[in-house]
Parts: C-alpha cells; sequence; structure tokens
C-alpha cells in the first residue's frame, strides 16, 4: 500500500507540469498578436507594449512557459484585463462554490447511480432493471444544460419550491451559521441535481454492467456453497468488487461534473469558477482562462488521485501504471 | 463447451441481425425521425430560417404558416430546428470523424511502432486525459475564437487522446494473439499483416466506439454553442437555439425546450444504436428471450420407482439421487443437458464422475448442491441422509451448504474473493453458520499443510501460488466439518507436482475424517489415485458405475473402454491408443436410442431404438448399454 | 546430413531490465525466463520438451521459430547462424519452420474464414499458382481429416478438435521440416487428444518431419518422441534419449516428475 501510494504521488509530478504545458500552450494557440487579441483593437499602443513586455513575447516559448509556472508556483497568475485584479485573487475566490457544486454533484451522482446499479443488477431482466436501463439511457442522452432549465421551470418557476439562481439569498441579513447553510443548501440543490441526474446516468450504466459480472463470479457461487447468508453475499463480497470496479468511473466524473459546472454555473448564476471562465473567453481575457483552467484541472487531478488511492485499497491487484 | 456458434462475426452479417434487436431499431427509428426531416430541410416547404419578422415575434404553435410558432425575433421555429439539427448532427459527425481517425493512427502507431514512440504519445494522452474534458475544448475555444468550426474542432482534439488510447489497447491486444503470431510465419510483411489481420479486427472496436461518442459529440458541442462560443448568430444550431431561447424560458418556455428536446430525442437515438451495435458485434450475442428463473419440478418417477441400487448394502446411504435432470436454456427453449441421472454414495465413500467437457457432470455437482444459475433448472430427486433437498426454503438450504455438504472448485484463480485477505474469508467461514465452527483457524491452516507460509492470513490470493490457493479453498470447503465434499476438477489448473500434493490432501483428509467425496474430473488416471467406484458420464447420462478396480480391468460400457484406452500411460509408450471418431453429440440433440451410438464400435440397430437403461450387472454395477463388453471372468 | 537442422546455441530471453526513465529511481530486475539453452534438433527427429507452467516451454519454442528474438545466444538453421544467412537461405528457414499453437482458436484470425487464411498462408510461403494453391490445400485437408466444407466457415464454428486440424493443415502447407508443437493437445478431450495425436504421428512418417513437441503431459512426450529434453526455471536440467530420462533420470526434479505423474491402476 505504502510503495502504491510514493508511486502514486511522484506520477502526479510530471502529469501536473504536463497540464500546465498544455494551458500555456493555449496562449500559442492564438491566432496573430496575443496582446493584440487580449486588448482588443482599440488598445492604446503604450499599454500593447507594457502587455507585450509583461508576456515577455520576445523570449523564446520554454523560457515564458518557466517563467509563467514560477510565477504560478508563487500564487502570481498574471494581472486579468478583464476584472483589472489579479488571476488568482479570482480564481481562488471563485474556487470553493465551483468545489462544493462539484463534491454536492459528485456525491449526489454517486450514491444514486450505485444504488440504481446495484438494484438493476439484482433484478436482471425484470421490471426493475428495464426501468433503471431506460432511465439510464435518458440519462447519459441529457444535454445537462437543458435539465437545469428544465429543472429551473419545474421547481423555481412553476412550484416556487426552490430558488433559481444565485448561491446565497441577497437580502439575508446575519443569518447565523444553521440558517445560512440551509439557505445554500436550498440553492444548491437544482445545479447539483443537473449535474449529479447524468453523472449518476454513466454510474449507473458501468454499475449495473460490474454488478452483473461480479454476482456472476465463481467466488460469489462459492460464498453460496459455503453457506453465507445472501445478504452477507451482497452487503460485503458483491459491493466491495462492484465499488472497486466502479471508483474510476466515479473518477471520470469527476471531471464531467467540474466541466459541466461551466453550463450549470452560468444557468443558475452561481458564483464559480466555471462562470468566471465564460466570461473571462467572452472577454478575451487569455490570462485569466488560463489560471481557471489550470486550477481546475489540477483539482481534478487530485480527485482522480483519491479515487486511484481508494480502487487500490479495495483492490490490491491495482498496480500504478 | 465446443458448441459451434452459428452466426458469423463479420460485420455484414452483424448488421443483418440488426432486425432482431429490437433496441437498435427503436434507435434507428427515432434517428430516422430526426434526421430525414433535418436532411429534408431544403427540400421542404419552410420560411427562411433566419428570416426575421419583429411584428410577428412569439406567435403560439399552429399559427398560419409557422407550425410550431415563431422565436422572439419572430422567425419559424420549425425551419430553425429543423437547419439547426442538421447543423449539430454535421458538426458532431464531422468531430467524430477528425476524433476517430487522428486518434485511432494515433493509437496504431503507438501500438506497433515500437516503445519510443508508444512512450511519447501515451505520457501526451495522459497530460491530455488530465483535463476535465469540457475545460480542454473550453480553453481552446478561448484560443481559437468562437465559432462552429472553432467549435467543432475543439470537441475533436479534446476527443483525439480517448481514441487514442482505446485504439492502442485493442491494436496491443492483437498484435500479441497468435493469429498475428501465425501470420508472420506464413512469411508476410508488416503492411500485409495490418491490412489483413490487424485492421478488420480493429474496425469494429473502432466503429463502436465512434457510436459512442458521436451522442456526447453532439451534446458537447451543442454545449458550446449554447454557451455563445459555438455557432454565432444570424447561423444557428440546436445548443445555440438553447441558449438564445432561455432569456424567455419563464414567458416562452417552448423556445427553449423544444431543441432541448430534439437534442434528446437525436442522442437517445444515436445511444440506442450504439448499444444495438455494441451487442450485434459481438459474436456471442443472441436475441434476448425471457429469462426462465431458476426452478425445480419434483420427479414424477421420484416416488414410483424404487431407488434401483444395491439393496443389500447394509450401510444406508449419504446421499441419493434420483432421476435428476438439468435443463439449459437454448435459443429455442430449455435444452436436456443432463437426465436419468441416478445414483448414491455412501458414509465415507470415495466416488470419481468422470467424463469429456460438456458431459455435464459440472451440472450435476452443482445440482447436488441446489446451487445452479439462473437460467438452468433442475428435476429429479437429491436426498442427503434420507432427507431430500427439493423444495426446501433457502434459509434450510443454506444451512445445509457449507455445514453439511462443501464444494471445492476448479479454478483456484477465481474461487477465492480476490478483495478480501486470507483470514478474513477463512474466519467468515468459519462463522457462516452461527454455532462456532468445527475448527479454529489455526487448525483449519494446519489441516490444508499451510502452516509453514508466513503471514498467510494476511495475504490476498493473488500472493498465493496456485497450489496455495487450491489448499485455502479446501479449507474454507471444510471449516465445519463436512459429511460430503464436492470437488469439480479440483485439481485441473494445477502443475502434476502439486496436482499429486492436493490429491493425497484430499485422500488423506477423507479418510481421516470419514468424510464422502464425489470426484469431478475428466480424468480417469487421476481417479485411479484417489477414488474407490467411478460414475461415467458421456452426453448427459451416466453410461457406467462401477468399482475403481472392476472399471479399469474390464470396463463394460464401450464408451468408459474407449475413454480407457484413448489415455496414454506412461511407461507404456506403444499401447495403442483407441480413437473413437467423431464428436460428442451437443446437449439437446434430437437423438433416439443411445447416446453413443453414433460413437460406438458394436453400435447395432436395436442400438437406435429406445435408449438403453442403466441395468444392474452385479458385484456393484450397473451398465447403460445393450451389448456390453463380454466379462473375461 | 549430419548436422542438426536447429540447433540452438546459448539461448536465453530476459525481459525487463536496464534503467527505466520512468517512474524515475525504479530499476527494473530483468526477468530471465530462459538461459543458457543448448539444443539440437536433427532432421526426422521428434524432441519432446517437457516442463511445469512457468519453466519458460513456451518462450523456448517461440525463439525457436523465431517470433521473438533471443537476448543472448544464437540460432542455427543448417548449420548457419540465422543472421547470415542469404535472403534465399532465410526464405527457406521460414518455410522450414512452422508452429502449432495452443489454442487453435486464437491462431486463427476470427473475422476470415479460414479458406481465406489458408491460401493466405499458401501464398506467403510458396509459388504456387491458384490451381496449384488449391490443389495443396486439397491434398492436405484430406491428409489432416479437415471435411473441406469446414474451410467455408470462420474459426469459432468449429469445435476445439477441428480447428486444431486445421491449425496443423496451415502449418504443413507449406511442407516445413520441423514443426514445433506447442501444448497442442492440452485444451482438448482423451478421445479428441488420441486423434490427434494419431494424427501427428501419421504425419511425421509421411513427410519425413522433425518435431519440437512442447507439453507438460510426460506420457503424450512419451509416445510421440525419442529425445526429450526437462526444463525447468528456463534452463534445461536434463535431456537425452527417452529411454534414458524417463528411465534412469539423473536429475531429481525429473524424477518428482515423473512421481507425481498419475498412473491408471487402483490404489490401496
Amino acid at each position: 500500500m505504502g510503495g502504491y501510494v510514493v508511486r502514486r504521488l511522484l506520477l502526479l509530478l510530471p502529469v501536473l507540469l504536463g497540464v500546465s504545458l498544455v494551458v500555456f500552450a493555449v496562449m500559442a494557440l492564438v491566432p496573430g498578436d496575443p496582446a493584440l487579441a487580449i486588448l482588443g483593437p482599440y488598445a492604446t499602443p503604450e499599454r500593447l507594449a507594457e502587455l507585450r513586455a509583461e508576456l515577455a513575447l520576445d523570449q523564446p516559448w520554454w523560457r515564458r512557459w518557466l517563467d509563467w509556472l514560477a510565477g504560478v508556483l508563487k500564487g502570481d497568475m498574471g494581472r486579468s484585463v478583464s476584472l483589472e485584479r489579479p488571476v488568482a485573487d479570482a480564481v481562488l475566490e471563485r474556487l470553493g462554490p465551483t468545489l462544493l457544486l462539484a463534491a454536492a454533484a459528485l456525491v449526489l451522482g454517486a450514491v444514486l447511480g450505485l444504488a440504481a446499479g446495484l438494484l438493476a443488477a439484482l433484478r436482471h431482466n425484470r421490471t426493475t432493471d428495464r426501468l433503471v436501463t431506460l432511465s439510464v439511457l435518458l440519462g447519459i442522452s441529457l444535454p445537462p444544460f437543458w435539465l437545469g432549465l428544465l429543472l429551473i421551470l419545474l421547481f423555481a418557476v412553476w412550484l416556487g419550491w426552490l430558488p433559481a439562481s444565485g448561491m446565497i439569498t441577497p437580502w439575508l441579513r446575519d443569518p447565523g451559521a444553521a440558517l445560512l447553510t440551509a439557505d445554500v443548501l436550498r440553492h444548491l440543490l437544482l445545479p447539483s441535481l443537473s449535474l449529479a441526474l447524468v453523472a449518476a446516468s454513466v454510474i449507473g450504466r458501468i454499475g449495473r454492467g460490474a454488478a452483473l459480472e461480479v454476482l456472476a463470479a465463481d467466488h460469489i457461487r462459492l460464498c453460496r456453497a459455503r453457506g453465507l447468508t445472501e445478504r452477507r453475499i451482497l452487503l460485503v463480497h458483491a459491493l466491495k468488487g462492484v465499488l472497486a470496479r466502479v471508483m474510476p468511473v466515479i473518477g471520470l466524473q469527476a471531471g464531467f461534473v467540474l466541466g459541466g459546472a461551466v453550463y450549470i454555473e452560468t444557468i443558475f448564476q452561481w458564483p464559480g469558477l466555471g462562470r468566471l471562465l465564460v466570461d473571462a473567453i467572452a472577454a478575451r481575457d487569455l490570462l485569466l482562462v488560463q489560471g481557471g483552467v489550470l486550477v481546475l484541472a489540477t483539482a481534478y487531478v487530485l480527485v482522480n488521485l483519491a479515487t486511484d488511492l481508494a480502487q487500490h485499497a479495495l483492490d490490491r491487484r491495482t498496480a500504478a501504471a | 463447451m465446443s458448441m459451434a456458434v452459428t452466426g458469423s462475426p463479420a460485420s455484414a452479417a452483424g448488421l443483418l441481425r440488426l432486425r432482431r434487436h429490437p433496441g437498435a431499431l427503436a434507435g434507428l427509428g427515432l434517428l430516422a425521425l430526426v434526421l430525414l426531416p433535418a436532411l429534408a430541410a431544403p427540400l421542404l416547404p419552410l420560411p427562411d430560417p433566419t428570416l426575421t419578422a419583429p411584428a410577428g415575434r412569439m406567435q403560439p404553435a399552429l399559427s398560419a404558416g409557422h407550425l410550431l410558432g415563431t422565436d422572439h425575433l419572430g422567425r419559424d421555429l420549425l425551419s430553425r430546428l429543423l437547419w439547426g439539427a442538421r447543423a449539430s448532427i454535421a458538426v458532431g459527425a464531422l468531430a467524430t470523424l477528425i476524433a476517430a481517425l487522428v486518434g485511432g493512427l494515433l493509437g496504431l502507431a503507438a501500438a506497433w511502432l515500437g516503445r519510443l514512440l508508444d512512450g511519447v504519445v501515451m505520457r501526451g494522452v495522459d497530460v491530455l486525459m488530465a483535463f476535465p474534458y469540457l475545460l480542454l475544448a473550453l480553453a481552446i475555444v478561448a484560443a481559437l475564437g468562437p465559432g462552429l468550426g472553432n467549435a467543432m474542432l475543439a470537441i475533436a482534439v479534446a476527443n483525439v487522446p480517448f481514441f487514442a488510447r482505446a485504439m492502442r489497447g485493442a491494436a496491443l491486444d492483437i498484435r500479441h494473439q497468435d493469429y498475428i503470431a501465425a501470420a508472420r510465419l506464413a512469411g508476410h510483411g508488416e503492411p500485409a499483416i495490418l491490412a489483413r489481420e490487424v485492421l478488420p479486427n480493429l474496425a469494429p472496436t473502432l466503429l463502436l466506439l465512434m457510436t459512442t461518442t458521436l451522442g456526447w459529440m453532439v451534446l458537447e458541442t451543442a454545449g458550446l454553442s449554447f454557451l455563445g462560443l459555438g455557432a454565432q448568430p444570424p447561423a444557428a444550431d440546436l445548443g445555440s437555439m438553447l441558449g438564445e431561447g432561455r432569456e424567455f424560458l419563464t414567458t416562452y418556455p417552448r423556445v427553449a425546450v423544444l431543441p432541448g428536446l430534439l437534442i434528446l430525442l437525436l442522442v437517445v437515438g444515436i445511444n440506442l444504436l450504439g448499444d444495438g451495435l455494441r451487442d450485434l458485434l459481438d459474436p456471442r450475442w443472441s436475441p434476448p428471450r425471457p429469462a426462465a428463473p431458476a426452478q425445480v419440478s419434483p420427479s414424477r418417477a421420484a416416488d414410483s420407482r424404487a431407488p434401483q441400487t444395491h439393496e443389500h448394502d447394509p450401510t444406508p446411504p449419504l446421499l441419493t439421487v434420483r432421476d435428476l435432470g438439468v435443463d439449459v436454456s437454448g435459443p429455442e427453449g430449455p435444452l436436456p443437458a443432463v437426465a436419468g441421472v441416478d445414483f448414491h454414495l455412501r458414509p465415507g465413500e470415495r466416488v470419481a464422475l468422470v467424463g469429456e467437457s460438456g458431459c455435464g457432470k459440472t451440472l450435476t455437482a452443482l445440482a447436488l448442491l441446489r446451487l445452479l444459475p439462473a437460467g438452468v433448472s433442475q428435476r429429479g430427486d437429491v436426498r442427503l441422509r434420507g432427507r431430500t433437498l427439493m423444495g426446501l426454503s433457502a434459509a434450510v438450504l443454506r444451512d445445509l451448504r457449507g455445514r453439511r455438504i462443501a464444494y471445492v472448485p476448479q479454478e483456484p484463480l477465481t474461487a477465492l474473493d480476490p478483495l478480501f485477505r486470507v483470514g478474513a474469508q477463512l474466519r467468515e467461514a468459519r462463522r457462516a453458520h452461527g454455532e462456532e465452527a468445527a475448527y479454529t483457524t489455526q487448525a483449519l491452516v494446519r489441516m490444508v499443510g499451510l502452516e509453514q507460509v508466513p503471514g498467510l492470513l494476511r495475504r490476498f490470493p493473488h500472493e498465493l501460488s496456485g497450489g496455495q490457493r487450491q489448499r485455502v479453498a479446501i479449507a474454507l470447503a471444510l471449516a465445519h466439518g463436512p459429511d460430503l465434499l464436492i470437488a469439480d476438477e479440483a485439481t485441473t489448473a494445477l502443475d502434476v507436482t502439486v496436482q499429486r500434493e492436493i490429491l493425497q490432501l484430499l485422500r488423506r483428509l477423507c479418510d481421516e475424517q470419514g468424510r464422502a467425496l464425489l470426484f469431478v474430473s475428466h480424468d480417469l488416471a487421476l481417479v485411479a489415485a484417489l477414488c474407490e467406484r467411478v460414475l461415467v458420464m458421456y452426453a448427459g447420462r451416466i453410461v457406467e458405475d462401477a468399482p475403481l478396480s472392476a472399471l479399469l480391468r474390464r470396463p463394460a460400457h464401450p464408451y468408459t473402454a474407449a475413454l480407457l484406452g484413448a489415455t496414454p500411460e506412461l511407461g507404456r509408450p506403444d499401447k495403442a491408443l483407441a480413437v473413437l471418431t467423431g464428436e460428442p453429440p451437443a446437449p439437446g440433440a434430437q437423438l433416439t436410442g443411445c447416446r453413443f451410438a453414433h460413437r460406438c464400435p458394436r453400435v447395432q440397430r436395436v442400438c437406435r431404438g429406445d435408449e438403453p437403461a442403466l441395468t444392474d450387472h452385479g458385484d456393484g454395477r450397473r451398465v447403460r448399454c445393450l451389448f456390453p463388453l463380454e466379462d473375461p471372468a | 546430413m549430419s548436422g542438426p537442422l536447429l540447433a540452438l546455441a546459448g539461448i536465453g530471453k530476459a525481459y525487463g531490465g536496464g534503467r527505466r526513465w520512468w517512474p524515475p529511481g525504479q530499476r527494473a530486475a530483468a526477468t530471465r525466463v530462459v538461459a543458457d539453452v543448448d539444443l539440437d534438433i536433427r532432421a526426422g527427429d521428434a524432441v519432446g520438451l517437457v516442463g511445469e507452467s512457468g519453466s519458460g516451454k513456451t518462450t523456448l519454442a517461440r525463439i525457436a521459430a523465431g517470433l521473438l528474438p533471443p537476448t543472448e545466444g544464437r540460432l542455427h538453421w543448417c548449420g548457419q547462424a540465422l543472421h547470415r544467412l542469404s535472403p534465399a537461405e532465410r526464405a527457406a528457414y521460414r518455410r522450414g519452420v512452422q508452429y502449432v499453437f495452443q489454442n487453435p482458436q486464437t491462431a486463427l484470425n476470427p473475422r476470415r474464414r479460414l479458406a481465406a487464411i489458408l491460401d493466405d498462408t499458401l501464398r506467403g510461403l510458396t509459388t504456387l499458382d491458384r490451381d496449384g494453391r488449391r490443389a495443396r490445400l486439397r491434398e492436405m485437408a484430406a491428409q489432416c481429416g479437415v471435411d473441406r466444407a469446414l474451410l467455408g466457415r470462420f474459426a469459432h464454428q468449429l469445435s476445439g478438435g477441428q480447428a486444431q486440424r486445421v491449425a496443423i493443415v496451415r502449418a504443413l502447407l507449406g511442407a516445413p521440416r520441423l514443426v514445433i508443437l506447442d501444448e497442442p493437445v492440452s485444451a482438448l478431450d482423451v478421445s479428441l487428444q488420441a486423434q490427434i495425436l494419431a494424427l501427428l504421428a501419421d504425419l511425421r512418417r509421411r513427410h519425413g518431419l522433425a518435431y519440437l513437441f512442447i507439453s507438460h503431459d510426460l506420457a503424450v512426450v512419451e509416445r510421440l518422441c525419442e529425445t526429450i529434453a526437462v526444463m525447468r526455471e528456463g534452463r534445461i536440467i536434463e535431456q537425452g534419449a527417452r529411454g534414458d530420462v524417463l528411465g534412469q533420470p539423473q536429475h531429481d526434479y525429473t524424477r518428482r516428475l515423473l512421481a507425481a505423474v498419475p498412473r491408471m491402476a487402483p490404489v490401496g
């Protein structure tokens, strides 16, 4: 176990280095003069020259990458042109809400998906199984942004049960911790559900297959031959096997909820990184885009590290790539 | 199982089977529903989708000239939907093609062109896959600027690593297949091997990946457009229509809901078709049938027919099997894989059940435990110490399994739960029946000769050798000191030296503890080292039941004789091996008369009449043959 | 000709080893699967290679067939080191050594019809024209007891015994001098095993073939081979004439192996 953790942590470094290189390369993809692209056609020549110097466009690319990387490590991601403040501040301020949304969606999606998958496998080829299979098919085919709109229409507009946008009710004054938590949760429910239903469908689909495979495995039949209770076979042996198989898929779904946050935050006016990114792209604020993408990708890499370690804890046969 | 599967894996034939796949058909139908009108949009009498009419904005559905009404700029909604669907499909399909082509080539090159390139490509793939996939696309669009073409390119690039990794895996798998080695032996060069052996086997995988990603690509390009980064006004795809309609969600939900619904229908159709293709490209797939739950029907003969075994026997039998039959599900209903199995086991007796693969010996063994998988049903009667196991509740059966009857399986690698330590599995087996087990964990470990293995209880099954695993499986089976041990090919997967140790162990454990053993095997020579009596099975029937020495000296059934004659013996290289022609009948084959008749050297016309019964021949021997071999005595 | 047809001299095969650039600091230990193997196969000779799983039998067989490059040692074909062979001699080696795999189903391309696979083999190994190839295929199919109607099928539509016969047909199409048989009957039931063993003995007599016969089953090897080599942990620990190795085994491991073989005699 210890050796695996060390190896897995060591593997993290080159991946993160590569991620930073790809993020940096975004600038190189910009057709024409990046400074002009960022500042727009009405920029003064002085400002343009200033930005060119700041971006050090006269340096070779690897030099610029290393300089940028050194800055990032010191917490300096440059200055956002559109927000007129340091990129790092803006990104970190928005990171919390996005992580909250993504974590809620992922946990909800994993629980719903695993439950549906297991249930379908236990009732293989019966009505429950068919219903789950059908819902899962609909779920993976749903555009999450459309689902978000439908949820707003139903629960916010027509039924009026839940708020349609934002994270905290603006006119709430000195609410106290309990009330504030309740308020955030009310706001969190619809956006996280929009992401969770899609993630749950993917997890449910894989989970059902994994459960069918595990339930048909020799060692499960032998548990029966040994006279173990059905309850123990399912809750101990089958569940652990399914979890070990589904864990990597849960890691992949972290990528979906972190990326999908871009839509959902836009629809629900959730004050997170995703919305910041969309605004930054619209404003051609490339440094802000780089900062936001880098932070979200790092979060994703870390979640995957966690699911890999969890999978290894469940199944010691897995080895670091 | 050497049952030949009908139907070919060739794609063309696979596509023909589409008719029998309801899911794929539904997918095709849905796709046609969306695609045909979208493709026909230029031919249909529709208003120009970009023609604005400020006076006629937000017309309701079914208004004059506008079947689905108009949007906020007075443009015809139906026309915009159909033209938008065209754009979405085209962009999704193009992105898929680009990603598949580039990714596929990269993957193939990585798998085929050596380690260095493989390393470079795969590290690049690792890095790109470390991005949440949509973010990568977003970053690319951010650099290139918004636009439908750029969005398509971004989605394609973001998918390249996925295709590269999957195709590399598939290509590596093919590369290590024996048929590639065979092609090399035939003197073919790499280009010929790639073209003739690799690509045909790779193509279905690629096709499948493309159909499964197509839906995803359509969703993601729509997503970028929804954010305003894809199609730019006045052009529109379904995503950008949805994005524009969002502003009017509360007042005119139709404008936003309809494009989303169309996307959903399109993607559901694609996914259904993709799932269907996956099934159809799998040669093992057969059209779904209503699954019969595992069931038990009592034997009609159980009560009417007296147990026709050895009435003079002093000890009452431990296990009595009467008219046991097992039906497996076939494409056209249940097939009788085992029928008319009658035998008994005395306490402490070691009996072998011998036969070639597919003869039904494992099904028989599982039926004794009432452990047949779903879709397989059993008939007849199984009694343990005179008490029938048929019609018992699951709880009572559970209590018998492991406590009175135990089972040791063939494959020690899959027999133990790979995720639990040996100690935990032993502890669990000991606690399975409430009361304290017959042996302590330490005693069990000693009993199977594993006390020398350091840290055994803390190990996982994959940290043990094959022989050690099989010993653990035996320890698990013996935890409660069962009266009967059923060992199903328990040594087949092991090397000879290990096999011999396990045989000796089984024999000692049964001898010392007075336990009966039913040893299922395909190998008569193995059986000779262990058992006192042999049941020979052929095509689902017991054809001979005889004491071991009698059976080896003078087999009565021609099949037993053939089996003995065909087994090579060490030290007798000149023994002429009896060669049986032909192969055993498939389960459920329509045969009249003796199941062995078509391979039997002694066959007569009457053999093809009624099936012969298993009749008593004295000296504890029963034979199912009209013309058994002459008794030399 | 007096020299051996194929000679293996000091053959070794190791996997891994050397410095790996990633993960850093990890030096993979080389795993030696085969080490210091000297083995001569004379024309018309049948050599049995016996050993338990993981002893390196299959690796050695693949090296002998030219499917896997050895990391140490040399192969000699008709007395010439393999890397010194002229293109014509190389082609003769390629034609001269063929291989029958343990699992015939995986050795036949699942997406091509058997007739196409076999025709390809003939194209690769011979210069026969269309009619010549057809005649040759018909002849070998008949000799191996393959019904020609089967050739229109795909591999998975055959039973194990039928597929192994087709694999043997393929190995013989180019008129090889040495056929390497890698556990060719292990996956088959005894009655089919007896059929294939009889076929192999018959083909050898008819074509004067040399066999390198790999098996874990001593009784099978004893029937078919005059020379036997025992392999353990990558090395040949004992080799010699059948009677010597099986009758007066020198090595302790060979004795244990022999003792473990189940005998067809009732025990007390």
